[in-house]
């Protein structure tokens, strides 16, 4: 017997969770008893979580400049070390500014392991004015607790996390004031050295004083079009941006240690490519045990940078297949996901893109090769008349299948007067997989999923303790969206890696391991830290479905330096946190009930 | 598909099939028709659909009006909203035009074609699959919509079926670029990799200009284990981005002086360089419609031995 089950036994027995309804700690209205008999229910908690209480700013109403059009990042991550996930909401900005006191600030909620969430910014000594994109937490002194990595239109910041639920910026000493406009980021251990560095997504060149003063919008290319009604679209001016604007090639910081980085992206090579990068995403692409990088693009061709023995990335996008569409063509890339939605243990991508365009799923092949499969898979469709953003593969029902939702909202507010078969706020979108193909479930994901709003981040994670994941979605210029899920689910099981400190192993968020669990005849894959979504951070536990199950029989781990260790006999219900012994003492085992609602 | 559109908005009747009994329209309505094509031949697009919209108000059961008007309606409602977007309104006008034209000339492949490929733009796939399905029943060897029917096929995911009808339709339509690109799509789709190769090259050697060929070369290489290929397909791709960036700038002041015949003649020059001569021939002839004695798309022409308008082909 395992030391998991052997842990897992002494404790109480298994939990079933309904998440009907009404249950203590939940305050929603009840749902109507059409909407529980859909396949996945999710309810708008906003308002009783108190995350109404935010609003995100984002420039002019009409958005006049391409820096108004993305949003800001959130985060789901365990400020204050209580064991529940506490919620960072970044903010944006107003390039003509605003009235001392009325500038937009960050701010960060305490969870009180309910989704009942209280205003923190003060207490944590947080409330950063930057007009900010991003958001990447990570452990990134392995001292167990977590940091925070904000990616800025201006000054990049990270917040030392100093315990307690405590920040101080230390973005100066750390070298990471990285004054590009920069969206994605991403940490990993490049060099397997033992720390983690960092690869920051920059967007593009955007000189504020002369966009003020000539305030240049987009041209038609100067040919007279006229759409129905006589209105003619040289007549609607939107933002300029990005393209006519001059794209920033992405930055590499090497970690010195003891807290230093020294920018070394021509040493790595990533200086000469220059994109509108988006999200950063890590994962092993090529199987060679060298974690690589995925960087979505706005625009032009995305990037994979292969690690190429962590001395230098070589840019291999076009030919593993994942540079453009199936037909040559570049794409406007905003949010990627990684997972494994057809059980093959190859990882597969979806990248989210821009309005008369699909957004692609991309199947991993053997050999580190890509596929375009969005058609074959029934998702192009549904995504053409969509501008995607966040997104993601989360086994949402738990029966063991990963569903993939992205979340929606055009750029331009001014698409909603033309008639172009689009508009500009759009319902979020759900699939599941029914007989090999992705398929919108009957009710969407109810009700409350499917509200249209000007849609950009999303981050995934158990907020309310239940073990199922709940989403958060961040909107422009608005309050949050909490969706709780409360769809009547299978068994599940959640896994936390806490790596130990020793080189080429992703630093104690055991950032690049790979967990394979079998149930049954069927395994599930989970990459760790691989950054899915857009500009946001989800829970850093891994969340596994287990259906009608009620164990696992064996969870392999794959840990970013390459050791493998098994663990059999998994109790589903709880939390299994495996704390690495390094190889050289035993890896730790402990199962434990989550004690939200029931 | 613009100088296509303007060679066919001739009589609407299909090859090989009987044309429809068309109703007689009046001589307001044909002289109504007339200044419409030749207001398209000026290229004023919009005061030709103003002239069509006439003769079919005028002659309500004149198929070819309405054929003509929903095909033109149909290219045009591509349009650029800062990003190239679709005109929804101006699509669904070019739907219920043609579906008409179909009603009035219900043996008419051509009607049932352009409205078939108007319906699977408007994502109506049933539908359209239904009126392209109509055209080949008519005219089996229409190999334009044996093209839109395979394209239709793999959008919806049956591979298996596209691969069957784009492979009738490569019969038909021997150097149509982007079906021998669909077609190696579907190929590899269904793991015929050799098949895949041997569709894209043809693809390739169709349009030397498009970078789709050399794009999924240069992943379909690798996998058959042609390293070298395949970085040779990414070598080539890498050219074609920044031809593409060339060509861009090219077409769009072309569109800014559309009546001007050097712009057409800075395209097909631009395509010479590459050795796409199809692409270039197809703008020295848009360049002749414009002015028909142009002289650099009169020598253009010559020099690629293709058929000049007037002249007898020795």
């Amino acid at each position: 017997m395992s030391r998991a089950s052997a842990v897992a036994l002494v404790l109480a027995g298994v939990l079933a969770f309904s998440c009907s309804e009404g249950e203590p700690g939940t305050a929603a209205p009840a749902a109507s008893s059409s909407a529980r008999a859909l396949p996945y229910l999710f309810t708008d908690v906003t308002a009783e979580s108190g995350l109404a209480a935010f609003t995100q700013v984002n420039g002019t109403p009409d958005k006049e400049f391409v820096v108004e059009s993305f949003g800001a990042g959130t985060a789901l991550f365990d400020a204050d070390g209580d064991g529940d996930l506490d919620v960072y909401l970044s903010n944006g900005g107003r390039l003509e500014g605003l009235a001392e006191g009325e500038e937009p600030r960050d701010a960060l909620f305490w969870n009180d392991g309910k989704a009942r969430f209280t205003d923190g910014t003060a207490a944590a000594g947080l409330g950063d004015p930057h007009w900010t994109n991003g958001v990447r937490t990570v452990d990134l002194d392995s001292d167990g607790d977590v940091e925070m990595y904000l990616t800025n239109y201006g000054p990049n910041v990270l917040y030392d996390n100093l315990g307690g639920g405590k920040f101080a910026d230390v973005s100066a000493q750390a070298g990471l004031d990285d004054r590009e406009w920069s969206a994605g980021a991403a940490f990993l251990d490049f060099d397997r050295d033992g720390d983690l560095d960092l690869y920051v997504g920059e967007y593009l060149e955007f000189d504020e004083e002369s966009m003020l003063r000539e305030r240049p919008r987009a041209t038609m290319h100067g040919h007279s079009q006229q759409v129905a009604g006589g209105k003619r679209l040289e007549d609607i001016p939107v933002m300029k941006g990005p393209m006519g604007l001059e794209p920033s090639p992405d930055r590499f910081f090497r970690n010195q240690g003891a807290g230093r980085f020294v920018d070394a992206s021509r040493e790595v090579g990533v200086d000469g490519v220059a994109r509108f990068s988006f999200q950063v995403l890590t994962f092993d692409a090529d199987q060679d045990g060298w974690l690589d990088v995925f960087v979505v693009n706005d625009v032009l061709e995305d990037l994979l940078w292969r690690n190429d023995g962590g001395r230098r990335f070589a840019e291999v996008s076009l030919q593993s297949g994942v540079a453009v569409r199936e037909d040559g063509r570049p794409q406007g890339g905003m949010g990627g996901a990684l997972g494994d939605y057809d059980g093959d243990l190859k990882v597969d991508l979806f990248v989210t893109n821009f309005v008369e365009d699909y957004s692609t799923l991309f199947r991993g092949l053997e050999g580190g090769f890509f596929r375009d499969v969005t058609s074959k898979m029934g998702l192009r469709k549904d995504t053409w008349l969509m501008v995607g953003w966040g997104c993601g593969f989360v086994d949402f029902d738990s029966d063991g299948d990963l569903e993939l939702f992205e979340i929606n909202g055009h750029t331009y507010p001014q698409v909603d007067q033309v008639e172009l078969g689009t508009s500009y706020r759009q319902a979020n979108q759900l699939w599941e997989l029914r007989e090999g193909r992705f398929v919108v479930p009957a009710g969407g994901g109810g009700p409350d999923f499917g509200v249209p709003r000007a849609g950009r981040t999303s981050a995934v994670g158990d907020l309310d303790g239940d073990g199922d994941p709940d989403l958060l979605v961040g909107n422009l210029d608005d309050h949050p969206t909490l969706l709780r899920n409360d769809t009547q689910g299978g068994q599940w099981l959640l896994v936390r890696l806490i790596g130990a400190n020793r080189p080429g192993n992703g630093g104690r968020d055991a950032i690049g391991a790979r967990l394979v669990l079998r149930v049954g005849d069927r395994q599930h894959l989970r990459l760790v830290g691989a950054n899915s979504g857009f500009l946001s951070s989800n829970d850093p536990r891994e969340h596994f479905g287990l259906g009608a199950a009620t164990r696992a029989d064996e969870l392999v781990v794959t840990w970013a330096d390459g050791r493998v260790e098994r663990f059999t006999d998994l109790a589903a219900g709880h939390l299994h946190t495996l704390e690495d012994g390094g190889g050289e003492r035993p890896t730790r085992v402990t199962a434990s009930v989550l004690d939200g609602p029931r | 598909m613009l100088l296509g559109l303007l060679l066919a908005l001739g009589p609407a009747c299909g090859n090989g099939a009987a044309p429809p009994a068309p109703a007689q329209p009046s001589a307001e309505a044909t002289q109504a028709m007339a200044r419409a094509r030749a207001l398209f031949a000026e290229e004023k697009p919009f005061e030709a659909a103003a002239e069509l919209e006439r003769a079919a108000e005028l002659a309500p059961d004149w198929a070819e009006a309405h054929l003509s008007l929903g095909k033109l309606l149909l290219s045009h409602s591509d349009v650029r909203f800062a990003t190239a977007t679709v005109d929804r309104a101006r699509l669904e006008r070019a739907i219920e035009h043609l579906e008409r034209a179909c009603t009035l000339a219900p043996r008419d492949p051509e009607a049932a074609y352009w409205a078939g490929r108007a319906l699977a733009k408007a994502d109506r796939g049933a539908e359209a699959s239904t009126r392209l399905g109509r055209a080949l029943e008519l005219d089996p060897e229409h190999g334009a919509a044996r093209k839109e029917l395979g394209f239709l096929l793999a959008a919806e995911g049956d591979t298996q079926g596209a691969i069957a009808e784009l492979t009738r339709a490569r019969a038909l339509l021997p150097a149509d670029d982007e079906l021998l690109l669909r077609l190696g799509l579907a190929l590899e789709g269904e793991e015929r990799l050799e098949e895949a190769r041997d569709a894209y090259l043809a693809a390739r050697a169709a349009n030397p200009a498009h970078p789709g060929p050399s794009s999924a070369l240069a992943v379909l290489y690798g996998r058959l284990g042609d390293p070298a290929a395949a970085e040779g397909m990414r070598a080539e791709f890498e050219r074609l981005r920044a031809f593409g960036k060339r060509l861009t700038a090219a077409l769009a002041h072309q569109e800014e002086h559309s009546r001007d015949p050097a712009a057409c003649m800075a395209l097909a020059e631009l395509y010479l360089e590459l050795e796409a001569e199809a692409q270039a021939a197809r703008w020295a002839e848009r360049a002749l419609l414009l002015d028909a004695q142009h002289a650099p798309a009169l020598a253009l022409l010559r020099r690629l031995g293709r058929p000049v308008p007037g002249e007898e082909r020795p």
